[in-house]
């Protein structure tokens, strides 16, 4: 029993910075402190957690280190996902389950909905939309600070409420356009770094899923 | 269990160790403060239950919705507006749809409005090129191919104000240039800053613009037609040049429909046999891109001919009364040529009689069509002659409206029932006659631009890179003025308020002058074309995120819009930059905009009027103690005849119509019933076929050397049909840009903006037309990818072949964006203006319509369409 704790405490502790970590990485501009954390032995060690198999992607992630410049970095992070002009591939779910490709539709509407139902909404209320891959991620790592501080605090129906919440999210609506966003990325031929993360945080939500429907949590 | 769960258990994990790292770790990573992340986050609120949406209009609100641009239309747009968000989207219900009484429906370009607003392309923040340097602008070379960082909007005001300054105490005021159609009044905090140099463009109406009071005209040529209802009254409605289906969205082209159900005859003149022409069941009579002149003096020709030969034509006694110069009879007083316009045209000066033999070989119109045009504008039939102006941007087209109107008022078309020669142009078109409603004026102060230098089109960007050019005056504000030439040393080139090297003439140029300057700034909502050559961009709203305000519309409606959103990310309006750039370079933004924009909304409001059936200005909108406080406005109450939620509701105010009321209108019906009492602003007072200013101005100008006459006369342009062929001899051979080249206008696009719109991408493809045997005889298919290419430039197009279109032309649909392949030089956006070029003469018209140009099958790799998208893909 003490063993499954720890482990559901060790699940969550991680999650947490992943969805942190992940929410950085496709919502700002990288400076060097951010290349510094996502090299760094915890980051590695933090991915190697959710393989299961050898030579899986999680496995890749922990012995890869970013080889490119910050420069370099900042420059592929502008022209991914901040233009000016027209981007490649779109960080919003809105372009991906509707037909056009423009933001603030009722499918956003709908990630607002999914927000408030958990007490949250954006920073910038109705002036960015609701649904750009960074925004999402930071709810879900809010989502799991809750999770594991009422996990913390004994709080099992909030833990189990949260959890849940995050398991729909994931599942009715992070996967219904996340698979297109990284696989549009694979395409572009000019760039490394982020369509490799984008691989690895879909991959990151399958194992997250994963785990909550499992055992441990059901 | 899961294989996942299985690894995790039998992992050997330090829970100490690894949560100690992961809080230090997530300390780190919650720590950063990443430039554009800000934007990225959520934050704690009350938590709202969430029941499935059975019905998405719920919650939603109608709002009528910003509908703002240069379009040629003007209509009625509603959205619904749904927490930020649109999700329902509607045109003008506001009472029955009916020909007296008509909604005011929307066109293509409208419902693709949310689009342009939540397009998810919009510029989200301000940006610099990354290898920008202050002062000296960097690489400029990499102008147009750089990458872009964030910065922020202190970053922005803060690099612009120092680049403003440093050029005012170096190089003066007269180094920033403001370009647009008529730019001295845009750049507004230039204005406060000292001023700034600009440009002035013949635009959409070409030679309407030289002084068209010296023959009598109004402004632009505009408003001297009939009511629409007296359309009914012509038995031939003539369209010169003119395709009110595709130019003129919303009702225009329903009002002719009208004209042609109950049995007038319709007649389309131009390069093609266009969708009005087809809508109508028209007679075509051809004329080559660039060539009316030519055709018009034929057909006046055979108006002579015909009626010394005793068919009753000419109107005499009209063109007697309201005309001066026709005949040695009737000249002007102050006239110092003894030559007259019907001398001229039988040849009596220069041994060529302009007979429809003569003009065929310059316009292809065939001999018996010019004749049979001379006689349907006999006096005795009830015609009306009505135009845009295509015809009249062309490089040589400085006699065409004097012309035009010669052989309206030869038949004596004016002033009565059924008969008119005047524009029918955009929102006014099909609909002439004076404005019945309107908005107030905002209250802001005007700024006054303290620099004089106004550059003609054709002449600014090589002003840029030459360091001379002649100024001219300008067509828009001052007039014209003897010709003098200027050096002038252009530092900094501000995109304020118009996408000119988009939609201007010469591109190539543009781009080249772009990357000459020290400092380029763009306000921009997309990477436009300007945008992209730019150092700095500066996000702004689009008019959906505004307070609201006001669109004219045809004589009969305003319309009034509101807010449908909150400026979407970082962007601010052009007037909170214009503040924030004036604050920065140390300015009081108070001297431009003293009251909010929430007040000068409601100025606007309360300034509302229509006119009553005497005739008398009316206050339109009422406005209560109570309106003023909800408002927290300044005003006082006023009476009128709608409240401000009806204003609202109605999306503005259309006055109801009915045939026979008040305000039909015959154009110059004024002046016919008493020329005396009432006489046209030219210096005789009457319609001058002579005059005396006109000659004078032209040739005052120094342009070219042509000896411009005071009657509308034959000129051999620089560019047009005869350059077409070997030294010019329309006998001879062709020559290596053997076509001519048009760009009409489509429902795609509002000249450049909406180009980026995905559903009108798929609407409408960006071909290029080309007549079926033209293109045939170079192996081109319909869909194929051609290359058209003028000296000026080359781009990439897909072939449209049309039987409809006369041989020899190439018709461009105007405004697409550029998308120049650097390695090949070849744009393979499609953009007009990299074709046309910068050729002045005359009066400086920028020559949209008769540049010469050639085109062939591309090697390449050919163009896709752009809407074309892959399928989407869902996962379980």
């Amino acid at each position: 029993m003490e063993k499954k704790r720890e482990l559901i405490e060790i699940i969550l502790t991680n999650r947490v910075y992943l969805y942190e970590l992940t929410h950085a990485l496709f919502g700002g501009v990288p400076n060097a402190e951010f290349m510094q954390l996502m090299n760094s032995e915890h980051t590695a060690f933090a991915w190697s957690i959710l393989s299961s198999e050898e030579g899986d992607i999680f496995q890749q992630m922990s012995e890869w280190q970013v080889d490119k410049s910050l420069e370099e970095m900042k420059s592929e992070y502008t022209k991914l996902l901040v233009g000016p002009g027209k981007l490649k591939a779109y960080p919003w779910a809105s372009t991906y389950l509707g037909n056009e490709k423009m933001l603030f539709q009722e499918s956003t509407l709908e990630v607002r909905r999914m927000y408030e139902q958990y007490g949250f909404r954006t920073q910038a209320f109705q002036k960015v939309a609701d649904d750009h891959l960074a925004i999402e991620l930071h709810f879900m790592a809010k989502m799991s600070v809750r999770a594991k501080e009422a996990f913390e605090k004994g709080d099992d129906a909030l833990m189990a409420r949260t959890l849940e919440g995050q398991r729909q999210f994931i599942k009715q609506h992070m996967l219904l356009w996340l698979p297109q966003y990284a696989a549009k990325l694979e395409e572009i031929e000019d760039a490394t770094i982020y369509p490799m993360y984008a691989k690895a945080l879909l991959h990151m939500i399958r194992a997250d899923k994963e785990l909550l429907e499992s055992e441990l949590f059901v | 269990m899961s294989k996942l769960l299985n690894n995790l258990m039998h992992k050997a994990i330090s829970r100490r160790d690894f949560i100690k790292g992961s809080v230090v770790a997530t300390a780190a990573v919650s720590a950063l403060t990443l430039t554009g992340c800000s934007d990225n986050k959520v934050e704690e609120t009350e938590e709202k239950d969430h029941t499935p949406i059975e019905n998405p209009e719920e919650g939603g609100n109608w709002v009528t919705a910003a509908c703002w641009h240069n379009c040629g239309g003007r209509c009625i747009n509603k959205v619904m507006v749904k927490e930020g968000a649109v999700v329902r989207q509607k045109t003008d219900d506001s009472h029955e749809d009916s020909y007296e009484y008509p909604q005011q429906r929307s066109c293509v370009r409208g419902h693709a409005q949310q689009q342009q607003c939540f397009g998810a392309d919009r510029i989200k923040h301000p940006m610099k090129r990354k290898h920008w340097e202050p002062l000296t602008g960097g690489n400029k070379e990499l102008r147009g191919q750089d990458e872009w960082e964030i910065i922020t909007w202190e970053e922005a005001f803060e690099l612009v104000a120092q680049e403003f300054k440093h050029i005012k105490e170096n190089y003066g005021n007269r180094a920033f240039l403001e370009t647009g159609w008529g730019s001295k009044n845009s750049a507004k905090v230039l204005n406060l800053y000292g001023g700034h140099t600009w440009n002035w463009d013949t635009s959409s109406y070409g030679s309407y613009l030289l002084g068209m009071h010296h023959l009598g005209l109004p402004a632009y040529g505009q408003g001297t037609a009939n009511d629409r209802f007296d359309m009914l009254n012509a038995e031939t409605i003539v369209l010169h040049g003119s395709n009110p289906a595709w130019s003129s969205a919303g009702n225009p082209a329903f009002l002719f429909h009208k004209a042609y159900e109950g049995g007038t005859k319709f007649v389309v003149i131009g390069p093609d046999y266009n969708a009005s022409a087809q809508l109508y069941d028209a007679k075509w009579l051809r004329v080559r891109t660039g060539t009316d002149t030519a055709f018009l003096l034929a057909v006046a020709h055979e108006m002579i001919r015909l009626d010394q030969a005793g068919e009753n034509i000419i109107d005499w006694d009209f063109v007697h009364k309201y005309c001066v110069g026709f005949d040695k009879e009737s000249m002007p007083s102050d006239a110092r040529l003894d030559e007259n316009f019907m001398d001229y045209v039988l040849g009596k000066y220069d041994g060529v009689a302009k007979t429809p033999e003569w003009a065929t070989k310059i316009c292809g119109t065939p001999v018996e069509d010019i004749t049979w045009y001379a006689r349907e504008l006999r006096k005795e039939k009830k015609v009306m002659l009505l135009y845009t102006f295509g015809a009249a941007r062309n490089n040589g087209a400085e006699n065409l409206p004097q012309l035009l109107h010669t052989v309206g008022l030869m038949g004596g078309h004016a002033g009565k029932s059924g008969h008119a020669v005047g524009s029918s142009y955009a929102r006014n078109a099909g609909n002439s006659g004076p404005q019945l409603v309107g908005s107030g004026g905002d209250g802001l102060p005007g700024v006054d631009n303290a620099i004089d230098d106004a550059i003609a089109a054709p002449q600014v960007w090589t002003a840029v890179l030459t360091g001379k050019y002649r100024y001219v005056g300008d067509c828009w504000f001052g007039g014209l003025k003897e010709g003098e030439e200027r050096e002038i040393d252009i530092r900094c080139i501000y995109h304020d308020a118009s996408a000119y090297l988009q939609t201007g003439v010469n591109m190539t140029d543009g781009i080249k002058a772009h990357r000459k300057v020290d400092f380029v700034v763009s306000k921009a909502q997309f990477l436009t074309t300007q945008a992209k050559y730019s150092d700095i961009i500066l996000p702004v709203t689009t008019e959906w995120e505004t307070v609201g305000g006001f669109s004219g519309a045809n004589r009969e409606m305003v319309v009034c819009y509101q807010q449908v959103t909150e400026p979407l990310y970082e962007a601010k309006t052009d007037q909170e930059i214009d503040k924030g750039i004036a604050k920065a370079l140390g300015l009081n933004p108070d001297e431009m905009y003293p009251i909010s924009e929430k007040q000068q909304f409601f100025n606007k409001i309360a300034g509302c009027w229509y006119m009553d059936t005497k005739g008398e200005k009316q206050t339109l909108v009422t406005i209560t103690d109570k309106d003023i406080a909800n408002w927290e406005c300044e005003g006082t109450p006023q009476k009128g005849l709608i409240t401000i939620e009806e204003l609202f509701a109605n999306g503005g105010h259309q006055i109801k119509r009915e045939i026979g009321d008040a305000y039909t209108c015959i154009g110059w019906e004024s002046f016919i019933t008493n020329p005396e009492e009432n006489p046209l602003p030219s210096v005789s007072g009457k319609f001058e076929i002579y005059s005396q200013k006109k000659a004078d101005e032209l040739n005052g100008l120094g342009f070219d050397q042509v000896d411009y006459k005071p009657y509308p006369h034959y000129v051999v342009p620089k560019v047009g049909y005869e350059t077409t062929f070997k030294d010019g001899n329309v006998d001879g051979e062709k020559g290596d840009y053997p076509f001519l080249l048009f760009n009409p206008h489509y429902l795609r696009r509002s000249h450049s903006v909406f180009d980026n719109c995905p559903w009108l991408r798929e609407t409408w493809q960006n071909p290029v037309f080309l007549n079926t045997e033209d293109a045939m005889k170079k192996g081109i298919q319909n869909g194929d990818t051609v290359l058209v290419y003028t000296p000026y430039g080359k781009v990439l197009r897909q072939a449209t072949l049309l039987e409809i279109l006369m041989p020899g032309m190439v018709g461009i649909p105007h405004g697409s964006w550029v998308d120049m392949d650097e390695k090949t030089g070849i744009d393979r956006g499609g953009a007009d203006n990299i074709l046309v070029g910068s050729v002045v003469s005359g009066m400086g018209i920028s020559g949209y319509n008769n540049f010469n140009c050639n085109f062939e099958k591309y090697d390449g790799e050919a163009l896709t369409p752009d809407h074309l998208k892959p399928q989407a893909i869902f996962e379980d």
